[in-house]
């Protein structure tokens, strides 16, 4: 069997803003194996995003256990969970989030630049690859405001899988983009998952999340359902979508 | 009506954050009130005429030879009355000791000799009886005074019938003529008024009387310029007016100011300086107010979109301005007044002077608060008028259209980083000129004197009324002896000058050097007893110190300082030379010791060179010593090095010399401590308000910094949210950041350091007073504004860093 990739026990986040308590995440529970290709759907402000920010690294849960690539990540610290983000972690966000004073090329060279582990021929390599990918290699000196919504989004995908991470984590990647745009992107992710990559996507378009092979659906805070879909559109192998049982609490 | 509503909606938004606006009025209040205060006092001391009526054409007029002052003479009266024609009115003064006595109690005043036009000059008008008129100064006329309102209130309880009564001044009745106004007197306020008796038709050249004040009135339509011309032109015809041949006799002629004080560049400097402040002050609130407009430019946009006209949208930005810097000026105004009061609180503090001269007082009158309504009105414009143009430039539709601020930002970004480059620029330079001149003034005050000051005080005796010769000093071998016995006095001595004081000096001319007049070598005299080095603690170098047996009889011998022996026998022992004083005119010396000028004197030691109040000459005048017993002046201080508190033997002292002679009485009785407070008051007083604009700037730069960096850092907030989820380190966003804030430093330094460099060069050179310290500031300024903007940056960037990337990433 397959190193997890993710695995999350009774995980809570509780926000304390101006004396009131918002439980956005409660008894999570959630295992990801490699491969697998997650929607995550649920209505606006059921914690979609926060649960996405706690398996990113990007914040961290008020308790419960969380194990990334089967090492728990509670007790480290900023440095260490950055490097994890920089190396096993792509991020791909509603609103691009593409720094507008970088090129093209820089914004998706500037992950790799933190890489340790990779020489400077690597990272040009992956970064044209990654460009070649998601066919932007014309638009390398460009920058954002130069690009229409779409583009900005496929740079975005570039940047995210660039450094060839573990897991690709998108929070409603189509959610600024028209129809044409949006189903470019998600043939995108569709491709990438057909070669082999893991990814966990927030989305509000019920047709996105059919493409994935496991969907969970979340209302306040909570995980409601939690269904494999061996017949997803994904082009990902179903053989792939071999998964442990995953547990839903009410 | 619109006005009325732009008016509304300033208020309103000023109301809506109440910190930033009490904040920003409290800045404003401080700038305007620091400007205001200094430019009241040199208004007051630099650029008003003196109080006199038609005080604007009244000028004073010094005798100059070879471009070196002198003692202005009689004579020079005389000829300026008898030729000038640009003039209507001339008259001198002088200060004298005046010592009045009743058969009980004697009390020293500060007399005023007067000639020629005084009162009409200096509006001393009286309030009963009549002034001193040209018939009181017939030589040998009768004995009159004239007393000021202040005198005949306190001696006298304002006697109704004081006039034709006779009273004793200087050990003579003097018919008392007039009491002045109390509005009216000049120069201070407790005085006599005496006619001076002399007319230079009676006298020679050489025995002219000096005239320590000579002071005209211009005539309607002329100007000092032509004054000067004049006088100078018919100086250089009066040769009867040299006192040696191949002199060069012109006239220094300028408009009676109040201040002719050599603290005037060092208060123009406080004044550049504080206007530098108001600079500082004014950025900080325009940069203020260009964020806050900032911050509103959606709604802006949208109301531009509206149909609102775009005049509008600037002048409410206007009006913000308008009532933070009115509401600073008001404040400011309260302050200054404030400052002002405690300033003159300070210096009476500081003074020995029971009264303080008119014309050193500093008030803040109905012309200051226009001035502080002026600049105000300045700080408006310049607070109001980048933000207003920035908006009027602003491309709306940009904003409107992609609905971020990022474009928006990076506009007015490079717009404040200009006004923060600035501020660092005028920060730097302010704070390396007050570093470097704060360190030369304390520099000067700590030369000091030459000797250790804080067991002693002294007390002087005027003993004009005592026969030159034996009896003086009969009379201070007693008050020596029982002096000394006081409890609490480890020793006693009198000597005529202490360091503390000024002290005149007179022209030497060494044995064989020949008669050469613009060779003289100038030296301060100072008489005293034989004791006088070892109880001042002054060491002997070489040669000896006086003892009894200099003495009337004996040789006349003189000790002098290093610096006198350096100047008359450089590389040459100086023991048995001999030199003698040349006084060119008699004026400043007692009669007793005129027939000196001629005597040769031989110098018999060496000793250190102590300066006499001369903290910031660049020049010290070198000294010569004379034993008591050979000279007899007429003014001599009793000096007592105590045990303990100095302050404590005032009283008997006081007491003690009574005893001995109730018409001596002992003035000017402080301590050197006290005495030398007094002297550097005024520096001591720029010294601190050098320090206090330097914090201010450093303040002003610090939060002008700190406001355009967590700007910054505000709109940057996403951007690092974004580089954190990518997995850049904290340490590369920190440099990221800290290479903006490098820039402005670079602009700031790049410009700061040098000008201020050449502005303290200005005042070192002046001094000629080169010190490694001052290359410490060059070096320490820097770095505090550096680490200043480095915590700045630091601060609300950690602010930003110590959030989750997620809660960065969420930011709007
Ligand atoms: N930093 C935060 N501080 C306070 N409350 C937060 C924060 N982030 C999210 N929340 C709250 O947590 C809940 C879940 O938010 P989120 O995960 O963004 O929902 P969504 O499912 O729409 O992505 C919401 O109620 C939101 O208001
Ligand atoms: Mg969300």
């Amino acid at each position: 069997m397959k190193q997890v990739l993710i695995e999350m026990q009774s995980i809570e986040k509780i926000f304390y803003a101006d004396d009131v308590e918002t439980h956005a995440l409660s008894n999570i529970h959630l295992r990801i194996q490699p491969g697998d290709y997650l929607s995550i759907t649920g209505p606006s402000g059921c914690g979609k995003s926060t649960l996405l920010s706690i398996i990113g690294l990007l914040d961290s849960a008020s308790g419960g256990d969380y194990s990334l690539l089967g090492e728990s990540v509670n007790n480290l610290d900023q440095k260490q969970r950055t490097k994890i983000r920089n190396k096993e972690i792509g991020f791909i966000f509603q609103s691009f989030n593409l720094i507008s004073d970088m090129t093209v090329w820089e914004n998706i060279l500037l992950p790799l630049s933190y890489r340790r582990d990779l020489s400077n021929t690597q990272k040009n390599a992956l970064a044209t690859q990654a460009l070649q990918d998601v066919s932007m290699t014309h638009r390398k000196k460009h920058y954002p405001a130069q690009l229409s919504g779409g583009q900005q989004q496929r740079v975005a995908i570039a940047r995210a899988i660039a450094g060839k991470p573990s897991l690709i984590l998108a929070d409603e990647p189509t959610g600024n983009l028209d129809t044409k745009n949006a189903e470019v992107v998600m043939r995108l992710l569709d491709e990438l998952h057909h070669n082999g990559a893991s990814i966990c996507m927030v989305t509000h378009d019920p047709r996105s999340a059919q493409r994935a092979n496991r969907s969970i659906h979340i209302i306040d805070g909570q995980i409601v359902s939690d269904e494999t879909s061996p017949l997803g559109k994904g082009m990902g192998t179903l053989s792939a979508a071999r998964r442990d049982h995953c547990e839903v609490k009410g | 009506m619109n006005l009325l509503f732009d008016i509304q909606y300033a208020i309103r938004n000023l109301f809506k954050s109440l910190s930033f606006t009490l904040l920003t009025i409290v800045v404003m209040a401080i700038g305007l009130g620091a400007s205001l205060f200094i430019t009241t006092a040199v208004k007051h001391l630099a650029w008003e005429p003196m109080y006199f009526p038609d005080g604007d054409r009244i000028i004073n007029i010094k005798r100059r030879i070879n471009n070196e002052w002198r003692q202005t003479l009689l004579h020079d009266y005389q000829k300026i009355k008898d030729e000038v024609k640009s003039i209507d009115l001339i008259s001198g003064h002088s200060k004298t000791t005046t010592v009045l006595s009743d058969g009980y109690q004697s009390i020293r005043y500060q007399g005023t000799l007067v000639t020629g036009d005084f009162f009409k000059i200096t509006g001393v008008t009286p309030l009963l009886g009549r002034v001193i008129t040209d018939a009181d100064q017939v030589p040998g006329g009768p004995p009159v005074v004239m007393l000021s309102y202040q005198i005949w209130q306190n001696y006298f309880n304002g006697q109704q019938d004081i006039i034709g009564k006779k009273i004793k001044i200087n050990q003579q009745e003097h018919e008392v003529v007039g009491v002045a106004t109390q509005a009216s007197a000049h120069p201070i306020e407790k005085t006599f008024w005496l006619p001076l008796k002399k007319h230079a038709s009676d006298l020679t050249l050489e025995k002219s009387a000096g005239l320590q004040n000579l002071n005209a009135r211009l005539k309607p339509g002329f100007s000092v310029n032509q004054a000067r011309e004049e006088i100078n032109r018919i100086f250089s015809n009066s040769p009867e007016l040299l006192t040696a041949p191949d002199q060069k006799l012109t006239a220094r002629v300028f408009t009676e100011k109040r201040s002719q004080v050599g603290t005037l560049d060092l208060l123009y400097t406080l004044f550049a300086a504080s206007l530098c402040v108001l600079s500082l002050c004014c950025i900080n609130v325009a940069n203020l107010l260009l964020a806050r407009s900032n911050s509103r430019m959606n709604e802006t946009a949208i109301r531009l979109a509206l149909g609102a006209p775009r005049a509008k949208l600037i002048g409410q930005t206007m009006w913000e301005a308008v009532f933070i810097c009115l509401l600073g000026g008001a404040f400011a105004i309260f302050l200054a007044g404030w400052g002002v009061e405690s300033t003159m609180d300070y210096f009476q503090s500081r003074s020995k002077m029971s009264e303080f001269p008119k014309a050193m007082r500093l008030s803040l009158g109905y012309e200051e608060v226009f001035i502080g309504i002026a600049i105000t009105l300045v700080a408006v414009f310049a607070t109001g008028f980048v933000p207003a143009w920035r908006s009027s430039k602003c491309d709306f539709n940009s904003i409107l259209k992609d609905g971020s601020k990022t474009s928006l930002g990076k506009q007015t970004g490079s717009v404040s980083r200009y006004l923060v480059g600035t501020q660092i620029t005028l920060s730097c330079m302010l704070m390396i000129a007050a570093g470097v001149l704060f360190i030369l003034i304390q520099q000067g005050i700590a030369a000091g004197y030459g000797i250790t000051i804080h067991k002693f005080i002294s007390g002087k005796l005027s003993i004009h009324h005592y026969p030159y010769g034996h009896s003086r000093v009969a009379y201070l071998n007693r008050v020596l002896a029982e002096v000394t016995k006081l409890p609490g006095v480890e020793a006693a001595t009198l000597v005529s000058r202490l360091p503390t004081e000024y002290s005149p000096a007179q022209n030497l001319e060494p044995e064989g050097a020949g008669w050469a007049y613009n060779d003289f070598v100038r030296s301060n005299l100072v008489e005293m007893y034989p004791n006088a080095f070892d109880t001042l603690g002054i060491s002997v170098l070489e040669g000896r110190a006086f003892d009894q047996n200099d003495n009337q009889g004996s040789q006349k011998v003189a000790i002098i300082s290093q610096l006198l022996a350096d100047k008359l026998w450089p590389n040459e022992s100086p023991l048995g030379k001999r030199v003698r004083g040349y006084w060119g005119v008699r004026g400043y010396l007692d009669k007793g010791s005129q027939a000196q000028a001629d005597k040769w004197t031989t110098v018999v030691g060496v000793v250190p060179q102590i300066s006499h109040r001369e903290m910031f000459d660049t020049e010290l005048t070198p000294n010569m010593y004379v034993p008591y017993q050979q000279s007899n002046m007429a003014t001599m201080a009793v000096v007592l090095k105590t045990h303990g508190n100095p302050d404590k033997l005032k009283a008997p002292l006081a007491k003690a010399v009574l005893k001995i002679d109730p018409n001596t009485p002992v003035f000017d009785c402080f301590s050197l401590t006290q005495q030398d407070k007094e002297n550097r008051a005024s520096h001591d007083f720029i010294k601190w308000m050098f320090a206090l604009f330097a914090i201010a700037a450093l303040v002003m730069a610090a939060t002008g910094i700190y406001g355009m960096m967590s700007n910054h850092i505000r709109r940057r907030t996403q951007e690092i949210g974004i580089r954190r989820a990518l997995g850049v380190p904290d340490a590369a966003i920190i440099r990221l950041i800290m290479g903006q804030s490098l820039k402005q430093l670079a602009i700031g330094f790049g410009l700061g350091l040098p000008l201020g460099y050449l502005a303290s060069k200005i005042f070192i050179d002046k001094f000629s007073a080169q010190s490694l310290l001052y290359t410490i500031v060059y070096f320490v300024v820097p770095v505090i504004i550096a680490s200043v903007v480095f915590l700045a940056t630091i601060t609300p960037l950690m602010r930003v860093l110590r959030q989750t990337p997620a809660s960065a990433l969420r930011y709007e």
